[in-house]
């Protein structure tokens, strides 16, 4: 994804666990991605960042 | 390095003409390249078929006026268009081989990542995922930077999609673990469980479901009896009753009246023959009383009824009766009579003897002589016929003791008594008692045909099976009234149905509990049980970006109107978007001088450089603006390779269109340019190569 677009994107998001999402999203746009797969690295990176 | 040739037949109505590449346009042509040339040279078809050859039918940014024009040489009508093309990318080594045969419609195109050495077909989703395919004609560009905000709304709407599947993917999993049970209160649900099994064993129904049905066999054969007994009484009595009126009194006296009639009609019929007979032998005789003894006899009577009628037949024709006998003896026993008797005799003797030509001594020959003798016996029994008075005496005799007889039968012939009421009456209960009877038997032939033979009950087998429902019921059922077992079997099959009722609850209960246990079970192994609060947070959060991203969407349509509508112009949002746009431009040439772009404010038509700069849009030259406009569509960026049309660039200068060429080799040189092409309009047809 253009890095222009990516930054726009992340503009909307107004928090870092937002902006996590769009970045997870951004990687895996332009394929099938696992959803389980995506749902595990998002919640590790919340509890991480709740710790 | 693009190799191509192409043939395209066009048919004018009059004429068919066939179109291939111009002479000036080399058939080996570098990636990066830039044609002039006077209209109808060709330049725009070898454009249009590139496109054609990168799926540019279903897929790429094109125009629907371009596209229209590229259909135009592919469906069927007048063109018709045959190509083969390759493009190979020197850099990446990819290389894309595309081509179409005439009078098909269908255009292959096959990709090659080494180099061109094998080549498999790529279909146009796929294709569009690795490259970016842009075929453009730049006018009105400053109006047209607008569109540039079409592609963040597309690959915003592409977020919103994946983050409301998302979405549904984490609800769908806070569903599975949320409210999860522990595992003590799991065991209470097991527990439970066992419970409620061990209750569902005790519900054993059969014995009771089939002292039900052996009630209600017996219910049916006893109504059955009941059928079978009235019919057989109602036929019982029919049939008495049909004896007894065969065996009355009256009856009776009919009987004896029509015997006693037959007997005297018998009588009567035999007078009436043997007085004819009398009468006419009599007038052989010339009997001198015959007019007397014809009226005698004619009162008579012609039929039994008649004679009953008289009360008998009169002492006068008796009498009449017993004189024409007296009559014929007294002649029969005279001498003459009795000479009459012996010649009959003689001739009755000699008859046997005729034709034998006997000859008698004293006589002579026998026949002449039998001959004469008949002949006075003839003459002599002219007067009276001893034959006639032989049958007068017979038949007189005959007709006084038949009338004897007849006059002893008629008093004791007594009709029998004509009470038609009476009869009708009877008859009348005949025919009720018949009827009650039909009715009784339809009832059990319909009880039997529409009840009892589904139960396999019949007449054949009722006892049977009475003895059978007493051996399974118990003995005490003899002695019980329809009644009263009916009162058994309501109440027995209410008693199942509460039974059954409270075996389904129970059944349910269990089965609830059984989901239960393994739902919770499998929340226990679900890899989110431990995560239960950090998926709440996250529920919020997709909410919240959800919320962000529909409003996002709302802002967007109000850049592309122009106007910041209800939001307000210092918004966050908007200032993303003028840098996004800033980006895309990334520098522009204004003037004499060229500026690194920071923002693009289209609500407002100026771009902001990153000196602060303010270029108003409007101010802006065409060439200038076209540039701008065609950098913004190549930069693009991301990670496929580009594929770059640009027709009519027209208003650009060399310099500024060397600008764009640069963009070209820098793309090229990174490995992301597949093509890169413009065309512009000339007197001479001229091409003019770039890059590698």
């Amino acid at each position: 994804m253009n890095e222009s677009t990516l930054d726009y994107l992340l503009g909307i998001a107004e928090t870092d666990i937002q902006k996590k999402i769009i970045r997870l999203f951004s990687e895996t746009i332009s394929s099938d991605a696992d959803l389980d797969v995506l749902l595990r690295e998002i919640l590790d990176y919340i509890r991480e960042v709740k710790q | 390095m693009i190799q191509f040739d192409y043939s395209l037949e066009v048919d004018m109505g009059t004429e068919k003409r066939t179109y291939n590449p111009p002479k000036e346009i080399p058939k080996e042509l570098k990636n990066i390249f830039r044609i002039q040339g006077p209209n109808s040279s060709g330049k725009s078809t070898l454009m249009n078929i590139i496109a054609i050859a990168s799926h540019g039918l279903t897929k790429g940014k094109i125009p629907p006026s371009i596209r229209s024009r590229m259909e135009e040489l592919v469906k069927p009508g007048y063109k018709d268009l045959e190509f083969e093309m390759t493009i190979s990318d020197p850099v990446s080594k990819r290389a894309l081989k595309s081509s179409k045969k005439k009078g098909e419609t269908e255009v292959k195109v096959r990709e090659s990542l080494d180099g061109g050495n094998s080549f498999s077909i790529i279909i146009a989703d796929n294709f569009e995922k690795k490259y970016n395919l842009i075929y453009d004609i730049p006018e009105n560009p400053v109006g047209r930077l607008n569109e540039l905000t079409g592609e963040i709304k597309t690959v915003q709407n592409l977020f919103l999609g994946k983050t409301r599947e998302f979405q549904r993917y984490v609800e769908q999993t806070s569903n599975e673990i949320g409210n999860s049970m522990g595992p003590e209160e799991i065991k209470e649900l097991e527990d439970k469980l066992i419970f409620e099994e061990e209750a569902l064993k005790k519900y054993n129904l059969e014995p009771e479901k089939t002292e039900l049905v052996f009630l209600k066999k017996l219910m049916v054969a006893y109504k059955l009896k009941e059928y079978n007994d009235k019919a057989e009484e109602a036929e019982r009595i029919f049939n008495n009753a049909k004896k007894e009126i065969k065996n009355s009194d009256d009856s009776k006296a009919e009987k004896e009246y029509s015997k006693k009639t037959k007997e005297l009609s018998k009588k009567v019929q035999s007078v009436s023959s043997s007085k004819f007979e009398l009468v006419t032998e009599a007038n052989k005789c010339n009997y001198p009383k015959f007019d007397e003894l014809k009226n005698a006899m004619d009162g008579i009577g012609r039929d039994a009824n008649a004679v009953i009628k008289r009360g008998g037949i009169p002492q006068s024709c008796v009498d009449a009766v017993s004189e024409v006998k007296n009559f014929a003896d007294s002649i029969s026993s005279s001498s003459k009579g009795e000479s009459l008797r012996a010649m009959l005799e003689v001739i009755r003797v000699l008859d046997q003897y005729v034709d034998k030509n006997i000859e008698l001594p004293e006589i002579g020959l026998l026949d002449e002589f039998l001959q004469n003798f008949k002949k006075k016996y003839k003459e002599m029994n002219s007067e009276y016929d001893i034959k006639s008075l032989k049958m007068i005496s017979q038949k007189a005799k005959d007709i006084i003791g038949w009338v004897a007889e007849i006059n002893q039968l008629v008093p004791t012939i007594i009709p029998p008594p004509e009470d038609k009421t009476e009869s009708f009456e009877k008859e009348q209960h005949l025919d009720d008692l018949e009827s009650q009877y039909k009715r009784a038997n339809g009832n059990r032939s319909d009880y039997v045909s529409k009840v009892s033979f589904e139960m396999g009950i019949s007449l054949v087998n009722l006892d049977d099976v009475i003895n059978q429902c007493y051996s399974i019921l118990g003995d005490e059922y003899k002695e019980k009234s329809f009644n009263e077992i009916k009162d058994a079997h309501d109440s027995k099959n209410n008693s199942i149905m509460r039974s059954e009722s409270e075996k389904n609850n129970i059944s349910s209960r269990t089965e609830r509990l059984r989901e239960k246990i393994i739902k919770e079970k499998s929340k226990q192994a679900s890899p989110y049980i431990e995560y239960k609060n950090e998926i709440k947070e996250l529920q919020n959060q997709v909410s919240e970006l959800m919320k962000s991203m529909n409003s996002a969407n709302h802002k967007l349509e109000a850049v592309e109107r122009k106007s910041y509508g209800s939001f307000q112009s210092d918004d966050p949002f908007f200032k993303s978007v003028w840098s996004y746009l800033g980006k895309r431009l990334k520098n522009i040439r204004h003037l004499d001088k060229e500026y690194d772009v920071s923002e693009v404010d289209l609500i407002d038509g100026t771009i902001i450089t990153s000196d602060k700069t303010i270029i108003h849009l409007s101010d802006m030259g065409t060439g200038q603006s076209q540039l701008s406009y065609l950098k913004g569509l190549l930069s693009a960026d991301d990670n496929r390779m580009v594929i770059a049309l640009f027709d009519e660039v027209s208003t650009m200068t060399d310099s500024t269109l060397n600008v764009l060429f640069q963009e070209f080799e820098k793309l090229q040189k990174e490995g992301k340019l597949m093509v890169g092409m413009t065309v512009s309009p000339a007197d001479e047809i001229e091409v003019n190569s770039y890059g590698v």
